[in-house]
C-alpha cells in the first residue's frame, strides 16, 4: 500500500532511485513519445530546462516545436494552451511558480474549467498546468505560496499534489491523458528528493489516497510537502507510544473521501496538514469531510495545520516559522491524545 | 392559591404517564382568558391544545418546550389580576410603567431572568443593571430552580464518540467523570467503565496488529434509526396486540361493480371527493348495526358491547401509523363521512390530531388497495375485536353461470379477536358486509 513499494505488475522488477525532477521528466518524455499532440510551453522550459531543471534535455529530443520557450506572459501562453487543447492538442503549460496562478486564473477558472460545460460537451480541454508550491526556499512572499486551494475550489478542474517521485510520474502521465484540465502542483523543494521508481510504463489513478503508515491512535492527513512532515511526526509519536496513521490524498479533486473517513473512524482523532494558508484552505475542506463522515467516531476536534496567515517572509528565521514542522505536529497530536 | 388556577399536565389518553410540552401559546406574564388555548402538549399519537383553567396572568411557568412532564404535575399558575401581597408577582406592563422606573438594560435583564422589577430595590432613583445583578445574586427563586431541572439540563461536555459509546451502552454521561479538556467525557472514559463488546457490531475495537484492518466495510455497519413517538407507540401496541390477542382470519372476494357505480353517483351528486374507504365506513357501520355482537371489546374476562359505532381509518403518516376515528358512522351520510375523513386525514398528515380524534374507535378499516395490494391480513387494534383489511379493486376473471366473465373485484380480509367473535359469527358478519357491498343501493341514501 505505502510507497515506495510501487505496483510491480506491469513493470520491470528492477527498482531504481531517481529524483522527483527526473520522474516528472520521464513522464513528460514518455507521453511526448507516445502521443505527438503532447507539447510543453512555458518560460525557460527549453534550453534552460526550467529553474528546477525538470525539463532539461527534452528540447534535444523533441525540438523547439514541442518544447516551446514562451515570452514572459503567463496569461498569454496559458491562453495559447487552452486554445491548443480545444483544437486537439494536449499541452503541458509550465507555470514556474504557483504564485503566478494569480496571473492566469481567468484562463484556468473561467476558460479551461468551463469550456466543456459551456459548449454542451462539444469541446474539451485536455491540458495540464504544471506549477509549484512551497516555502522555505528563501524566495519571498511572491514566490513561496501554496495556492492549491484556488484551483481545488473551481468545478471542472482536477488538482494533483504528488508527494513522491513514484506518484509524480504515474499521476502526471494520467494527467496528460485526462480529457479535462488538470492542475499539477509540485513541491519545489522536493525536486531533488529521491525515491524508488520502476523502469517502464505505469500510471496512477486519480482519487485514490495512499495510506503511507498504518496506526490506531491518530490520523495525520498530509498533502504534498506535508507528507514528509507528517511521516516524521508519526515516527516521533511512535517513540512516545502513540500510533499514528498517515494518509496522503494525492489528489484534492477528485478526493478519496472514503479512505479519510474510514481512517478517522478507526483512530477517532485527526490532524490535517497542507502548506496552503490555514484559513479557508484545503485543510478546512478535508477537516469538514472528516468531521461530517466520522462525527460519531471522533474523540477530539479535527485539527488543521497550514501555513501561517501571513505573507511568507524573506527572512529565513521568520519564513521557517510559517510552515508546519514535525515538532508542532507532535505537540498537537499529544494534546489530542491526552498526553500532555 | 386556588387549585383551579393551577395549570396541570393533563391525562389525555389511556396509558399516558407523561406529556411533552410543544409550545406555550401565551407568554409568561401575559393575560389569558379562561378557556383560551394556553399551550400545546404532545401525548401518545396527538398534539393537544390545553386551555387556560382560569382567567388571569400566566405565571410560574415551570416547564419549557421540549420538556417531558409527568401527568398531574403543576406546570404553571394563572394569577388573578390583583395578587395578594407577597405572592408571585405579576408582570402587567402598564403597572410597571406607572410605579417603577428602570433603565432599559435593567428591564431587559429582569425580564430575561423572570425577575419582577417591583421586587428589586434600586440604589438610586431608578433600577439599574447593578441592582438587578445584586437581586439575582441574593435570590434564587424556587421557580427558576425547578425550571432548570425540568426544562433544559446543562449538556455534559463529551466527544461525539463518547456520546455514541455511552448511548450504545445505556450510560448516563452526567454520571461519568471526564478526563478530557474542560472535563469532557472521552471514549476512553466510557471504555474504562464498560469494555467494547465483541463482534462485528463493535467497530471501535482496535486490534493489536496494525496489519489487520479492524474496520468492517461501511456497508456492513448496521445503520440505526431512532423512531419518533408515533412509531414507538405503534411498535409497542402492535407487539402487545399480536402477542396477547388470539387472532383468526376470514377472507372473501367481492364483486365491486356496484361499489364503483355507487362511488361515481355519490361523487356527482355530492360534488365532493368520495373514496372507497368512505363507502366502506358506511357499509361496515350498517353491517355492525345488524351484528352488534361484533361491536365489542374484550375486557376483564367479559365481552363489553359498545353502544356507539365508531369506525377508525388506518392512516399512514410520515412517522408511522395512526387511526383517526369517525364517530357514530352509522348515523352519517356518505358525504358527511367523506368530509369528516378528509379533515381527519389532513390533521393526521400534519401531526395535529387531537386525542379525541383517535379515541373511542370500535372497529378499524385498513385499506391498502391504493398501493396495489391484492389482499392482506391486519393485526388487531385493541381493545377492538375486528379489523377489516381491504385490497385493491381490479378486474379479475369470475365464473358467472358457467361462463368466465371479467368483473372488478376486491378481497376483504377480516381479523377477529377470538375471545369476542367465533368463526360462525365472523362469517355471518362477513356475509352481511359482502351482500351490502354487492348490493348497496337499497340500503344507502
Amino acid at each position: 500500500m505505502s510507497t515506495p513499494e510501487p505496483d510491480l505488475k506491469n513493470s520491470s522488477p528492477v527498482l531504481r532511485e531517481i529524483t522527483f525532477s527526473q520522474a516528472v521528466r520521464e513522464a513528460l518524455a514518455e507521453e511526448m513519445r507516445r502521443d505527438p499532440t503532447v507539447f510543453i510551453i512555458g518560460e525557460d522550459v527549453a534550453e534552460a530546462g526550467t529553474p528546477f531543471k525538470v525539463t532539461l534535455g527534452l528540447v534535444e529530443e523533441f525540438g523547439t516545436e514541442r518544447v516551446i520557450d514562451a515570452p514572459i506572459s503567463e496569461p498569454g501562453f496559458s491562453g495559447i494552451g487552452v486554445g491548443a487543447a480545444m483544437t486537439g492538442m494536449r499541452p503541458v503549460v509550465d507555470i514556474m511558480f504557483g504564485d503566478f496562478l494569480g496571473l492566469i486564473m481567468d484562463q484556468v477558472a473561467n476558460q479551461a474549467a468551463k469550456i466543456h460545460y459551456m459548449s454542451g460537451g462539444k469541446l474539451k480541454v485536455p491540458m495540464v498546468f504544471r506549477t509549484t508550491l512551497g516555502a522555505t526556499r528563501r524566495a519571498a512572499a511572491q514566490h513561496s505560496q501554496s495556492l492549491q486551494a484556488w484551483p481545488s475550489h473551481i468545478p471542472g478542474l482536477k488538482v494533483v499534489l504528488p508527494s513522491t517521485p513514484y506518484d509524480a510520474k504515474g499521476l502526471l502521465k494520467t494527467a496528460i491523458r485526462d480529457d479535462n484540465p488538470v492542475v499539477f502542483i509540485e513541491d519545489k523543494l522536493m525536486h531533488q528528493a529521491k525515491g524508488f521508481v520502476p523502469e517502464g510504463e505505469y500510471t496512477q489513478p486519480f482519487g485514490v489516497a495512499d495510506i503511507k503508515r498504518s496506526g490506531t491512535d491518530i490520523t495525520l492527513v498530509g498533502t504534498s510537502s506535508m507528507v514528509q512532515v507528517a511521516l516524521a511526526a508519526a515516527e516521533q509519536l511512535a517513540a512516545l507510544g502513540i500510533s499514528a496513521e498517515m494518509i496522503d490524498p494525492r489528489t484534492t479533486v477528485p478526493l478519496d473521501r472514503q479512505t479519510l473517513i474510514e481512517s478517522a473512524k478507526k483512530t477517532g482523532r485527526v490532524i490535517v496538514l497542507d502548506e496552503g494558508y490555514e484559513s479557508y484552505g484545503i485543510t478546512a475542506e478535508l477537516a469538514s469531510v472528516i468531521a461530517e463522515g466520522a462525527f460519531y467516531y471522533l474523540d477530539a476536534p479535527v485539527k488543521r495545520m497550514g501555513a501561517l496567515d501571513v505573507p511568507i517572509p524573506f527572512s529565513p528565521s521568520l519564513e521557517d516559522l510559517t510552515v508546519p514542522n514535525p515538532t508542532r505536529v507532535v505537540e498537537m497530536a499529544k494534546t489530542l491524545c491526552g498526553r500532555v | 392559591m386556588y387549585p383551579s388556577n393551577q395549570v396541570i399536565m393533563p391525562v389525555l389518553g389511556m396509558n399516558q404517564d407523561s406529556g411533552k410540552i410543544i409550545q406555550w401559546l401565551v407568554k409568561e406574564g401575559q393575560w389569558v382568558k379562561k378557556g383560551e388555548p394556553l399551550l400545546e402538549v404532545e401525548t401518545d399519537k396527538a398534539v393537544a391544545e390545553i386551555e387556560a383553567p382560569a382567567s388571569g396572568f400566566l405565571s410560574n411557568v415551570k416547564a419549557q418546550p421540549g420538556a417531558e412532564i409527568p401527568v398531574g404535575t403543576v406546570i404553571a399558575v394563572i394569577l388573578p389580576s390583583e395578587p395578594a401581597p407577597g405572592s408571585v408577582p405579576t408582570q402587567r406592563p402598564d403597572e410597571q410603567a406607572s410605579s417603577i422606573t428602570a433603565s432599559p438594560l435593567a428591564a431587559r435583564m429582569a425580564a430575561e431572568n423572570h425577575v419582577d422589577l417591583a421586587q428589586v430595590r434600586p440604589q438610586g432613583g431608578r433600577v439599574e443593571k447593578a441592582d438587578v445583578l445584586a437581586y439575582l445574586q441574593t435570590h434564587e427563586t424556587p421557580g427558576e430552580t425547578s425550571q432548570a431541572a425540568a426544562g433544559a439540563p446543562t449538556r455534559p461536555a463529551a466527544s461525539p464518540k463518547a456520546r455514541r459509546l455511552a448511548a450504545e451502552r445505556g450510560l448516563d454521561l452526567t454520571s461519568i467523570q471526564g478526563s478530557g479538556p474542560e472535563g469532557a467525557v472521552l471514549a476512553t472514559d466510557i471504555l474504562s467503565i464498560t469494555p467494547a463488546p465483541a463482534g462485528p457490531a463493535a467497530p471501535d475495537v482496535i486490534l493489536a496488529s496494525p496489519t489487520i484492518n479492524p474496520e468492517p466495510h461501511p456497508e456492513q455497519v448496521p445503520q440505526e434509526i431512532t423512531p419518533g413517538t408515533v412509531w414507538r407507540i405503534m411498535a409497542e401496541r402492535i407487539t402487545a396486540a399480536w402477542s396477547q390477542t388470539p387472532h383468526f382470519f376470514l377472507m372473501r372476494e367481492v364483486d365491486a361493480t356496484r361499489l364503483i357505480a355507487w362511488r361515481e353517483t355519490a361523487r356527482k351528486e355530492n360534488g365532493v371527493k368520495i373514496t372507497y374507504t368512505d363507502l366502506l365506513v358506511r357499509l361496515v357501520a350498517a353491517a355492525l348495526v345488524k351484528h352488534p355482537r361484533l361491536n365489542a371489546a374484550f375486557h376483564a374476562d367479559k365481552i363489553r358491547l359498545l353502544p356507539e359505532i365508531n369506525i377508525g381509518v388506518a392512516t399512514a403518516v410520515e412517522d408511522g401509523l395512526v387511526v383517526p376515528v369517525i364517530n357514530k358512522a352509522d348515523r352519517l351520510t356518505v358525504s358527511e363521512i367523506a368530509a369528516a375523513r378528509s379533515v381527519l386525514v389532513e390533521k393526521a398528515r400534519a401531526g395535529r390530531l387531537h386525542p379525541e380524534d383517535i379515541a373511542g374507535g370500535t372497529f378499524t378499516i385498513s385499506n391498502l388497495g391504493m398501493y396495489g395490494v391484492d389482499a392482506f391480513l391486519a393485526v388487531l387494534n385493541p381493545p377492538q375485536a375486528v379489523i377489516l383489511a381491504v385490497g385493491r379493486i381490479v378486474e379479475r376473471a369470475v365464473p358467472v353461470q358457467g361462463q368466465v366473465v371479467i368483473r372488478p373485484t376486491l378481497t376483504l380480509s377480516l381479523s377477529f379477536d377470538h375471545r369476542v367473535v367465533d368463526g360462525a359469527r365472523g362469517a355471518q358478519f362477513l356475509d352481511t358486509l359482502v351482500r351490502l357491498i354487492e348490493e348497496p343501493l337499497g340500503l344507502i341514501t
